[in-house]
């Protein structure tokens, strides 16, 4: 990536939480040493199932959720560490919208009245507050506007509530919108249309935008590079448009699958265990991926595979891509 | 069976109205549907297309504001709506059981997992003794792949995928005839979801029981029905034999809609489309076809009347006026 368009850095980002699990209580690494950048006017896609730590990341990434160790930076600032009244400053470049739509709105507020209030706040001197509300309402395809404005959310289809989040985070002129799986709860026939409002946001008003979601297929479609976590760890890092035809991890290649409707033979999963959770355990030191991998050798449960670079844009982590797993699986 | 097919589920003529504040909203609108034994029956649609509410009347469980106006449905021959308040509960779960979208909300949280599977057995066959009882819930437990260890836990213990297990063993436990799924994928990763429909393939031939599988995804549905029903505005707008869907088939529009918004490989993309206009607002419905704001091929027919169901050439049925004269065209040359 070309560094002068750097808009958002993390260095090795760790977010640590404790769990209590009976009398135990254990402490669990959602994100687990993850270095990534986010360039201006660019769509990363973070792809992962639920566990797998992207919804905690993107809330690192946002600043909603403090992170224990490593850095981030923003147009070449730290902000790992920023304190109420900074967090508030960078709210207005960083802003995140969520799955759940119905909650992240307020019930007895109309769309006008949810929306006037972070517009004055960020609002130019220039430009009235009904101004901009129409001209938002206009952008992210909230039409005939004039009806949109006096309706509550509970009037509103489930993709019209997702379009009134997206204004709601534009109005303070980010930079980069984090978007949690926007469209999950949407039905099938209607995602497309908010995937591409998202891009349309990223060509006309030069936005960068996170999406985060467990349905690769839709990363692949809007973003341009594209992050596989799997337990906390960053497993694969690709190009979007590469993706199909070069991506190695094993977990990559099962998502493409499950995309696919392909059965991969034996299901490597029994359905028995939280695998999911204990990899998830700091105290764990092997792949995350390795309890439901096809392909894992000894190594892979005792030592974590470290990023190898495979081309340009594009790494994987996993001793098979390197010289050490067939050295100690054959 | 009096009549010469043996069918398990037999929906005729089924109308279902809600009060709102709005007014009357017809969610259900005169459907007609059969199943046969050990067949898995797909229904597709948009949220607010009827799909759910009539699994809610094939249940005999539609919500106070809703009632079957028209129509009959019945189960293994047995009209729900004319069984008492206690035969009906006997006759629901023993003869007809349901798998929900959110196992979350429907397992009790506060009472461990294997319990409220115990109560299944202790209300609807009281004879059977602890041990038996115990010996039976492992059973079903091997059969979805759940260590029995987990009846210990509680729900939220439990990751969504064992989950929505649990909620299946719970639903084949006292081996009914007819399960109705709604949703019972949609909350779960694309991994987990591919792998809980290949477990309900896998029981569905040792069980041979007849589905209704519910979604608003038509890539599951046709994956693991079939038949497959597509519904729109409470009608049904296409039927037939599922392999039609996977094939290049004429479709209703709203079904080819529906197949374009499944995620396709596009060289080295993937690509989506959006089935254009919004769902249709049932208080306030269109005359005509309900479908034509959102159609491209819509012409004046579509306007005046709304089209029927048509056996089409390929084995299946459609309601669409642009179909039928595409086909009387062919016809005639």
């Amino acid at each position: 990536m070309d560094k002068t368009k750097e808009l958002l850095r993390g260095d090795n980002l760790v977010v640590q939480f404790r769990q209590t699990q009976g009398f135990r209580r254990t402490l669990i690494c959602p994100v687990n040493e993850i270095s990534l950048a986010v360039a201006a006017n660019e769509i990363l896609g973070i792809v992962g199932e639920s566990g797998s730590g992207k919804t905690t990341l993107g809330r690192a990434l946002a600043g909603m959720t403090s992170i224990v160790r490593g850095s981030l930076w923003l147009k070449g600032q730290n902000v790992s560490r920023l304190s109420r009244k900074e967090l508030r400053k960078y709210w207005s470049q960083v802003q995140m919208i969520f799955q759940d739509v119905y909650n992240s709105l307020n019930p007895i507020y109309t769309v006008e009245q949810q929306l006037s209030f972070p517009i004055q706040r960020h609002a130019t001197p220039t430009q009235s507050v009904r101004e901009e509300l129409e001209n938002l309402l206009q952008i992210t395809g909230l039409t005939p506007t004039a009806a949109v404005r006096a309706r509550l959310p509970h009037e509103l289809s489930g993709g019209q509530r997702q379009r009134v989040a997206i204004v709601r985070a534009l109005a303070a002129r980010p930079d980069l919108l984090i978007a949690d799986e926007p469209v999950s709860m949407l039905d099938v026939s209607l995602r497309a249309d908010i995937l591409q409002l998202l891009a349309r946001l990223r060509n006309d008003l030069g936005l960068a935008i996170v999406y985060i979601t467990h349905d690769l297929p839709s990363a692949v479609y809007i973003a341009d590079r594209i992050l596989v976590m799997y337990g906390g760890c960053l497993v694969e890092t690709i190009r979007a448009d590469a993706l199909i035809r070069e991506s190695r991890h094993p977990y990559t290649e099962r998502l493409l699958a499950a995309a696919r409707f392909e059965n991969p033979g034996s299901s490597p999963f029994s359905g028995g265990g939280s695998a999911n959770s204990s990899v998830l355990l700091t105290s764990y030191r092997g792949c995350p991926y390795a309890p439901r991998c096809p392909i894992a050798a000894q190594i892979c449960s005792t030592t974590r595979p470290s990023l190898i670079r495979m081309g340009r844009d594009h790494s994987a982590a996993c001793h098979a891509l390197s010289g050490s797993h067939q050295a100690q699986s054959g | 069976m009096t009549e010469n097919n043996s069918a398990i589920l037999r929906i005729g003529h089924v109308s279902v109205v809600y009060e709102t504040e709005a007014g009357l909203a017809p969610a259900v609108n005169d459907v007609s549907l059969e199943l046969e034994p050990g067949r898995i029956l797909g229904l597709v649609g948009e949220s607010g297309c009827g799909k759910s509410t009539l699994a809610q009347a094939i249940m005999g469980l539609l919500p106070p504001n809703a009632s079957l106006v028209e129509g009959q449905i019945t189960v293994q021959g047995r009209d729900l709506y004319t069984m008492s308040e206690p035969a009906m509960r006997a006759f629901r779960w023993k003869n007809v059981s349901m798998v929900f979208q959110s196992a979350l909300v429907t397992l009790n949280p506060v009472i461990p997992v294997g319990k409220q599977f115990e109560e299944i057995f202790t209300v609807h066959q009281p004879a059977m003794s602890r041990a038996e009882v115990r010996r039976r819930i492992e059973e079903l437990l091997v059969l979805v792949r759940i260590h029995p260890q987990h009846l210990r836990n509680f729900s939220h213990e439990l990751s969504g995928g064992m989950r929505q297990r649990v909620a299946i063993a719970m639903a084949i436990a006292l081996d009914p005839a007819l399960i109705i799924m709604d949703e019972p994928t949609t909350a779960l990763d694309a991994v987990v979801q591919q792998e809980i429909l290949d477990e309900i393939r896998r029981i569905q031939e040792i069980k041979r029981f007849a589905v209704v599988f519910i979604s608003h995804d038509l890539r599951l549905v046709s994956y693991i029905s079939s038949e497959i029903a597509v519904m729109y505005a409470g009608k049904i707008v296409e039927y037939g034999p599922a392999q039609r869907f996977l094939s290049e088939a004429r479709h209703h529009p709203y079904t080819q809609g529906l197949l374009d918004s499944i995620p396709h490989l596009e060289g080295e993309r993937f690509t989506i489309h959006s089935v254009p206009g919004s769902p249709p607002d049932l208080v306030h419905l269109v005359s005509g076809c309900a479908f034509h704001p959102r159609c491209a091929a819509a012409h004046e027919a579509c306007l005046a009347a709304a089209p029927q169901l048509k056996g089409v050439v390929d084995s299946g049925q459609i309601a669409c006026f642009d179909i039928e004269r595409k086909q009387k065209e062919e016809a005639h040359g």
